[in-house]
């Protein structure tokens, strides 16, 4: 193909694709798509491989494109106008009931030459809780109203029984429907943009450089990957604390990395699935695990179905946490989601250790509470999320909170809390010690502190990390992990766990929250001294941890006592040889 | 004669504009060579030759535009700077948002951008609530600690940012107070004095920014004045803000952050200026240079942000809406995986593209013009930049078109189609994302390279018309002698409608009217020449956005309903629906005082004899992708009179700029000597 056209047209192509993101967002309802921007779009071809895709949530579009592969299968008779619905985490895949796509297949006259879709999250779907995902579901059908593939345009016409169903399935009928709305007219909208482009350089041509450029990622990302030696990386193994019902459970997640020439085959595996909502579907880690390797290997080349080809993914037996049976409970993947991708990277960090930072905090959680506003007497309902550190890197420090990957969520200012919702944030910053010890440290976690001024209000919290954290690679101690505390009244401070459904909070008590930070990379006690002198002056580290975790000592002035360093630090070196 | 000079000092050129006010004519249009060192000194000369050639008592009016806000800014030289903050909140500045935004995919993605390091953000006991209530006494021996201790840490600059000072700031004048007693000689940096509105961290890092610069920047704004005073005793001396608005040193002394887009924002008002001399209300602004591309969509009057960024540092201040990205006459062309590649790298303006014969050998955007005949090797600035046509040829065929195996001419217009599609795509972004279609507008092309690249932007997004000015290379400093003295007011206040009293809005908007007419007349305006604007930031309940609607009157129940209906009709138009039975709140109010200046007066020309016919004064070869034209006529601008018409393929060169005109168009010269380019066959 001419290399002009070659741009040109996949630029034009990606530009729809931008396009749709903002037509989205400027005609979305729901706070959800217009802030946290959870949603993505994707434009795939006939054989439902994906091409290009907007800005993304990096955890929809492996669902996204699982369903545009069902639909393919189950609908071979699609006509021009027509419109699909589905959000059913086993028929084919998605993450959770309230992700919904809306895949729309393209025609130039009456050929079919390819599929918009779009996945945007619904602030409600039903369910035994506001929010539809419930902390405490042990099964598929308390987590909302299921859709399967189905129809929803039939020849332009909407079917609109459907719009009934959906609306009488949800507490929030007025944002639900209008969002479902946008993403399926801003589909149409699409087409229009598609036809535009078919017309200007030809439905051949677009098709051409669209199997090109899919082509061209594969073979840049082969010709990569063949250059890191073959072998087996790992096992690396992690958990997660439990899953909000058997407290005392941790579940294990482990990967394996084997490399044969230009392939990279990553073997996952997992305890069995988990009666909590913890579960992950395979279609979700698949997708981010190609983007952990194309964010390693080609980070300047666009995302598509090329990339997914050198890479497969193997899974453990059905009826595992990472791959659930029928109706196992997933609304909570997001957090083995993160802790897959820290296995992942430190599988990836073995076999290309320059390329990869350490693995992050994966601790990164929302939390919420409700009550009545004294003042004005209504109901509120306020949702945070807060990050721990990224990993340290191969040649600098983890960055303080910030998440790897799957998640990039914009924190609430104190400003806007404060304005909202009757609480008090006593304070708002990192959390000294927590980056993972190491030759370069992870990032820090935040934390805050936030005080009841109203009657009373009811907490949920939905994260990890509490027993176990980052470990760090290569010799790296590992990172403290998150942590939860009441106060209230006189009373002992009471110690939270990360997984709280509705507990009650009174006027004044004091509700603190720490996130882990990211994991260290090498050995601390290699750690420049002058890097950990600073980090002192600054206050990321503590001088005892400066002593415990890297053997450097201070006067009283904070220069260094070189002395007890060097002993200490040759402490530590005899025992590592040891 | 009267005399009123714009001067836009850029990196590499200052550009001046004088316009007589008494003949109502642009008497000259000069272009300066910038020192980069010393920013002022370009001042000198410019300030001699205006004196000698028209006399020291004939300047009544000077405005400038300035890059020494931004460049401090880009190239890391502002002052040591410290901050301080209410007790718990050190990191506000360090966590950011965070947020990866569209580094989403970099494993390796930057932390946000700090201006100072932790050790020198200091905390003090003081606590406000969301209304500006006192919780905490400001603890001030605290205060005047932090500051002592800055001091020892060398800083030439504090900033200081406590939690809802917006809502009240008597806890930072405090500090202030207690710094300066302390410290004299410190710059002070105040949240609500830089961006008196919420969310703290973009609230902090702008007035760390603020903090960063000032020194430097308000040094640099005085010597200015000083300079213009001492050559022009009758001259009044102001600064192109960002929001559009000319202010005086004295105005900018605390705020020198709002001069940080001061060079862009000119061609803007300009555009808007020309817009409405021919009666167009939309128009779209299109100024490509040397490395970049600024442009703005302009619905009737420009479009404000409040958010915007330089080099992933927030700097919140009231800003016309302008995108720049990285499209310009040096961009560079490469071939990247078998694809051809223009930009965003640049060669700038050293070594510049390969044909300025400086050394570059990559090729670029100028170079591909010069290859497809485009360009004049001899026209630009009237010669006295030669073009080493060969070196363009040889650019563009070793690096393009051989390992492509196209021809140099294919090459040349790849090229200039890949860097086309870039501006096309970001002009589509920037109409849609605002609720607008692209087809509606007039494109108004300047800057060196706008009018030679616009005839093939508006085929790719379907708009009508082109309107090129005189002297399109120095457009920015013609916008600056259109403007107007702003002074702006915030405050964050979150009110709802349905509870608000018309009296207590009126009040609020009063007060804070009076405050920025006080600043004006200080200024030395006249009454009769103070004007204010009131607009409010609003949302529906529960979101966290603002949608920006002009208020008029306040008085009654009923001027209330209007604003709420002024709000669900914008809010249609930017997100495409409204939802009337929801609870509507004002967020923030605004205001701005405006003294106005006399607009220079244009004089519109007859058309000539209309059977007059154009004289070419060569006939060139030029590339046209499939239509390769062996007989294209150049003409000389200086010599086209109104009503005369040329079809292209043509070319049209004058000093700083050259106007292609593609087969298919017709340029027609109108009464103030623009060019109105359209396609031919329109209805």
């Amino acid at each position: 193909m001419n290399p002009i056209d070659l741009e040109v047209i996949y630029q034009s192509t990606l530009q729809i694709a931008r396009e749709l993101t903002l037509n989205m967002l400027r005609t979305g309802f729901s706070t959800i798509i217009k802030e946290s921007q959870d949603f993505t779009f994707a434009i795939f071809d006939a054989q439902g491989r994906m091409v290009a895709q907007g800005i993304p949530q990096p955890l929809h579009i492996g669902p996204l494109a699982a369903q545009v592969g069902e639909i393919r299968r189950r609908f071979p008779d699609v006509a021009p106008g027509d419109a699909f619905i589905v959000n059913h985490p086993y028929q084919a895949c998605q993450n959770h009931s309230t992700d919904i796509c809306i895949i729309t297949p393209m025609f130039v006259d009456q050929r079919l030459v390819g599929y918009i879709g779009n996945t945007a999250h619904k602030p409600d779907l039903g369910g035994k809780v506001p929010g539809t995902n419930a902390g405490d579901a042990t099964d598929l059908f308390q987590e909302g109203l299921l859709i399967p593939p189905i129809r929803i345009l039939r020849r332009g016409e909407l079917i609109d029984e459907l719009e009934t169903v959906i609306c009488a399935n949800t507490r929030t009928p007025e944002v639900t429907w209008g969002d479902i709305s946008a993403q399926i007219n801003t589909n149409t909208y699409g087409l229009t943009r598609f036809a535009e482009l078919f017309k200007k350089y030809g439905t051949e041509k677009v098709l051409g450089c669209w199997q090109e450029w899919m082509d061209i990622c594969e073979r840049e990302l082969r010709e990569e990957i063949a250059k890191v030696p073959d072998g087996v990386y790992g096992p690396e193994t992690d958990y997660l604390d439990d899953d909000g019902i058997d407290l005392g459970k941790p579940h294990r997640i482990s990967a394996t990395l084997e490399v044969r020439g230009d392939v990279l085959h990553f073997i996952l595996d997992s305890d069995a699935q988990a009666r909590g909502p913890i579960n992950l579907r395979p279609c979700v880690s698949r997708n981010f695990i190609q983007c952990l390797v194309k964010m390693v290997f080609i980070p300047r080349l666009p995302v598509n179905d090329g990339l997914s080809r050198p890479v497969q993914v193997s899974y453990p037996p059905e009826g595992s946490l990472l791959n659930p049976r029928f109706p196992a409970a997933v609304n909570m993947y997001v957090r083995p989601s993160q802790v897959t991708t820290s296995v992942a990277i430190r599988a990836l960090a073995r076999a290309v250790p320059g390329r990869v930072p350490a693995p992050g905090s994966a601790a990164g959680g929302s939390i919420s509470s409700a009550g009545r506003h004294p003042q004005t007497g209504r109901w509120y309902s306020q949702y945070e999320i807060l990050s721990g550190g990224t990993g340290a890197r191969p040649d600098g420090d983890g960055v303080s909170a910030m998440d790897e990957l799957v998640v990039n969520v914009m924190n609430t200012p104190v400003e806007a809390v404060e304005t909202e919702f009757p609480v008090r944030v006593e304070s708002y910053g990192l959390a000294q010690d927590s980056g993972g010890p190491g030759t370069y440290r992870g990032g820090l976690g935040v934390r805050r502190q936030w005080r009841i001024l109203g009657e009373e209000s009811v907490i949920n919290l939905r994260t990890d990390r509490f027993k176990f954290s980052s470990p760090g690679i290569f010799g790296a101690k590992p990172a403290h992990p998150s942590a939860a505390s009441l106060q209230s009244g006189g009373a002992p401070t009471r110690t939270l766990t990360s997984k709280v459904a509705g507990v009650r909070l009174r006027k004044d008590d004091l509700l603190s929250m720490e996130f882990a930070g990211g994991g260290g990379w090498g050995n601390p006690r290699e750690r420049d001294i002058e890097r950990v002198r600073q980090d002192v002056l600054r206050g990321y580290v503590s001088r005892d941890a400066a002593r415990d975790d890297y053997g450097v000592t201070f006067k009283d002035d904070l220069s260094v006592d070189a002395e007890t360093t060097e002993r200490l630090r040759g402490e530590g070196q005899s025992k590592a040889a040891s | 004669m009267k005399l009123r000079v714009g001067i836009d000092v850029g990196g590499t050129f200052t550009d001046v504009t004088a316009f007589d006010e008494d003949a109502g004519t642009l008497v000259a249009v000069r272009k300066y060579v910038s020192d980069a060192t010393r920013p002022a000194a370009v001042m000198e000369d410019i300030t001699r030759d205006l004196a000698a050639d028209f006399g020291a008592d004939s300047v009544t009016l000077i405005l400038h535009g300035s890059t020494a806000a931004l460049n401090t800014i880009l190239e890391g030289k502002g002052v040591r700077v410290g901050l301080i903050t209410t007790r718990g909140f050190r990191d506000v500045y360090e966590i950011g948002r965070q947020w990866r935004g569209e580094e989403v995919f970099n494993i390796f993605a930057p932390a946000p951008k700090m201006l100072l390091s932790r050790d020198r953000i200091h905390e003090v006991r003081e606590r406000l609530d969301a209304s500006g209530n006192v919780i905490e006494r400001i603890d001030e021996a605290e205060v005047a600690e932090a500051a002592r201790r800055l001091v020892a840490q060398g800083v030439e600059a504090v900033a200081v940012c406590f939690l809802f000072a917006y809502a009240n700031p008597a806890h930072e004048k405090a500090a202030a107070n207690i710094i300066r007693a302390i410290a004299p000689d410190l710059y002070v940096s105040l949240s609500h004095e830089v961006n008196p509105e919420w969310r703290e961290y973009e609230r902090t890092a702008a007035t760390v920014a603020n903090a960063y610069i000032g020194p430097p920047v308000s040094r640099y704004l005085r010597e200015l004045e000083n300079q213009s005073q001492q050559r022009f005793p009758l001259a009044r001396s102001l600064m192109m803000k960002s929001d559009g608005g000319a202010a005086s040193a004295r105005m900018l002394a605390r705020t020198p952050i709002e001069t940080v887009m001061s060079g862009p924002v000119a061609g803007v008002i300009g555009g808007r200026y020309l817009g409405d001399i021919k009666s167009i209300d939309n128009v779209i602004t299109f100024d490509i240079g040397g490395t970049s591309s600024d442009m703005a969509v302009l619905p009737g009057q420009p479009l404000f942000k409040s958010e915007f960024s330089v080099a992933r540092h927030p700097l919140r201040t009231h800003t016309v809406d302008i995108e720049t990205i990285g499209a310009g006459g040096g961009s560079i062309a490469s071939v990247d995986l078998g694809a051809l590649k223009v930009g965003p790298d640049s060669a700038g303006a050293d070594p510049g593209p390969a044909c300025y014969d400086r050394g570059g050998v990559e090729p670029t955007l100028t170079d591909a013009l010069v290859v497809l005949g485009h360009l004049s090797p001899t026209a630009l600035l009237d010669g006295a930049m030669p073009i080493s046509q060969a070196k363009a040829q040889s650019a563009v065929t070793s690096r393009v078109a051989r390992p492509l195996g196209l021809t140099p001419a294919e090459a040349a217009w790849g090229i200039l189609t890949v860097l086309v599609t870039n501006v096309t795509m970001a002009m589509r972004t920037i109409t849609i994302e605002r609720g607008y279609d692209p087809r509606e507008f007039t494109l108004i092309a300047f800057g060196g390279m706008g009018p030679t690249i616009a005839g093939r932007i508006i085929a790719e997004l379907g708009i009508g018309r082109i309107l090129v000015p005189r002297d399109p290379g120095t457009f920015s400093a013609f916008g600056m002698l259109v403007t107007d003295v702003h002074q702006t007011r915030s405050l964050t206040r979150i009110t709802r409608l349905d509870a608000a009293n018309p009296a207590e809005l009126e009040k609020t908007f009063a007060a804070m009217e009076e405050a920025a007419l006080a600043e004006l007349l200080q200024e030395k305006f006249s009454r009769e020449r103070l004007t204010t604007l009131r607009s409010a930031g609003m949302r529906y309940r529960g979101q966290s956005y603002e949608v920006s609607v002009p208020v008029s009157r306040l008085q009654t129940d009923e001027d209330i309903a209007g604003l709420a209906k002024h709000f669900h009709e914008a809010h249609q138009r930017r997100y495409g629906h409204m939802a009337a039975s929801e609870s509507v709140e004002i967020v923030n109010f605004q205001v701005t005082a405006v003294g106005q200046i006399p607009k220079p007066q244009f004089h519109e020309l007859a058309a000539t004899v209309q059977s007059q016919a154009p004289h070419s004064h060569e006939i060139r070869a030029a590339y046209f992708g499939p239509v390769n034209a062996t007989g294209v006529p150049v003409f000389r601008r200086s010599t086209l009179s109104p009503g005369m018409m040329i079809d292209g393929p043509a070319i049209i060169e004058e000093k700083t700029s050259t106007v292609v005109l593609y087969p298919g168009q017709r340029g027609r010269i109108d009464g103030y000597l623009n060019i109105e380019i359209e396609p031919i066959g329109k209805p």
